[in-house]
């Protein structure tokens, strides 16, 4: 039996999100693992927001001191390590305080470091200025979030050096790592969760086109509605929704609000806010992602499974997802920050719904084809065996 | 992106941009306007002249600083919005809400109260 500590900051178990829904199938799928969690973030969560099996030990609280940047200095990074649990190894969800403080328990314990990346802090950060899945943001001034998105980047290399394995969870993710200094980088990429949904019940006269992300701006959700005020005018029987959270960004999230009033979408487009997002999958006849910078989304990975058609820019490893390979194509995919090509895709989709549920037909089969939570708890239980039996140490640079 | 804000004694702030107000410049913008806006009613006149691209963070930012100017009793206008941006504002129907003025001049006229 191993002992592993999950190192997260601002997600995992508080946090809705890509790397919470990764964690909670990883620590679901691995349940001879004795799991404990070190949650890095300003001030405790309340509650649970993934259920937590229990194999999973304990959940510390680590108290960050508040905008200092992105990694905390050395003697607090000792500080909050000191305060882990004992574990064979210390695996790290992001770079910056999470990697900081799993290497330093690593090395006060002996222990193993691993670090999987979803998205690539830096390069998400010098994109929009955050928020960040982590809950980080960086200060507005361009030369305070230029010197933000230099020191993660320096503590990406510093982790490469010191981790035991680093992991992606996209190809396009471990090409970033290696831009930034990684040597060695194992592509683990993510099955989708097990999908609970009832059968799809579309209704074809009034089509409803979701986008389905926290609601901030590297999701480009401001782009969704004006793309849907320009489909609204063409499609006057089709409707709009965003499924996710608003807290994120609030400002953000008023913007977009205001913009869908202003462009006069009125009641054709809703917010859910928080929600189970499971439940609106039977019902969307289209996602869109129009997101300006991805790893390999679980929201693309979800709406194939459930046959949903895609429309997504091309970010990370979504041209990947549903075009490559020698399946059918399970969607469209549209240039970054394109909303003439958005407009143009998912107009077409809702004009031939047989086409879009070929599409979705396909998303199922290409799903069903990359492999099952198994394979991948799998892949991380021979990590974990390697680090930990010697054969995958190297010895802990300097800090 | 650069920008520059003049406090005029009639009562109209000038906001001069320049560059791309994209949503790698949105937190900042979001900043300055939130300043502005938060005066009671406020009266901006945004400078477009030097602005060369807006994308959807930048077309939000414009539309939702117009509405809360509104609500604040106040406006608030476009200047010299150059044809590149204009077409990305016709064609996210952004034109159909926010004043364009040919010129900064002419915006401040529109904007400074009658006496």
């Amino acid at each position: 039996v191993t002992a592993v500590c999950l190192v997260a900051e601002g997600t995992y178990p508080f946090v809705t999100g890509g790397v919470s829904t990764w964690a909670s199938a990883l620590v679901a799928s691995l349940p001879d693992v004795r799991w404990s969690v070190g949650h890095l973030s300003e001030r405790p969560a309340a509650g649970h927001a993934s259920r937590l099996p229990p194999q999973v030990g304990c959940v510390v609280h680590l108290a960050m001191p508040s905008s200092r940047g992105p990694v905390p200095d050395h003697p607090q990074v000792a500080a909050l390590a000191a305060r882990l649990p004992a574990a064979d190894v210390y695996h790290a969800t992001t770079v910056g305080a999470a990697s900081a403080v799993a290497a330093a328990a690593a090395a006060h314990h002996r222990a193993a470091f691993v670090l999987t990346e979803h998205g690539i802090a830096s390069e998400e950060l010098s994109v929009a200025g955050g928020p960040l899945e982590t809950g980080r943001t960086a200060p507005t001034s361009d030369a305070s979030r230029t010197a933000w998105v230099a020191d993660l980047r320096d503590e990406a290399a510093r982790a490469y050096r010191r981790a035991d394995a680093v992991t992606s969870v996209s190809e396009a993710g471990a090409r970033q790592q290696r831009r930034l200094g990684a040597t060695s980088v194992e592509v683990i990429a993510h099955p989708p969760p097990e999908a609970t949904a009832p059968a799809r019940r579309i209704d074809h006269r009034a089509p409803l086109v979701g986008l389905v992300a926290r609601v901030v701006p590297l999701k480009d959700v401001a782009g969704f509605i004006l793309a849907c005020a320009r489909l609204a005018a063409g499609h006057p029987t089709s409707r709009f929704l965003v499924v996710g959270p608003l807290d994120a960004d609030p400002e953000y999230s008023a913007e977009c609000a205001a913009l869908a009033v202003a462009v006069g979408l009125g009641d054709r487009l809703a917010f859910t806010g928080a929600t189970d997002v499971e439940r609106w999958w039977p019902e969307l006849s289209i996602l869109v992602s129009t997101s300006r910078i991805e790893a390999r989304p679980f929201a693309v990975l979800e709406a194939m499974q459930h046959g949903v058609p895609v429309v997504a820019t091309a970010v990370g490893d979504c041209a990947d997802m549903l075009l490559g390979g020698p399946l059918p194509p399970a969607g469209v995919v549209v240039p970054t920050g394109d909303i003439d090509a958005v407009v143009d895709a998912v107009s077409a989709l809702l004009a031939a719904p047989r086409q879009a549920a070929a599409l979705g037909d396909t998303g199922r089969a290409r799903v069903v084809a990359a492999g099952d939570a198994a394979a991948h708890a799998a892949r991380y239980r021979a990590i974990y065996a390697r680090v930990t039996t010697g054969s995958g140490r190297r010895p802990m640079a300097a800090t | 992106m650069q920008h520059e804000v003049e406090r005029r004694t009639d009562g109209v702030a000038v906001l001069r941009v320049s560059g791309d107000v994209d949503v790698s410049h949105a937190l900042v913008l979001r900043g300055v306007l939130g300043d502005l806006l938060a005066e009671p009613t406020p009266r901006v006149l945004i400078d477009c002249s030097e602005i060369g691209f807006v994308d959807s963070a930048g077309v939000g930012l414009l539309v939702t600083g117009h509405r809360r100017a509104q609500e604040a009793g106040g406006r608030l206008d476009l200047a010299g919005v150059q044809p590149a941006v204009a077409h990305i504002l016709q064609l996210t129907r952004a034109d159909r809400l926010l004043t364009v003025h040919p010129d900064v001049e002419s915006g401040i006229t529109a904007l400074t109260p009658a006496t």
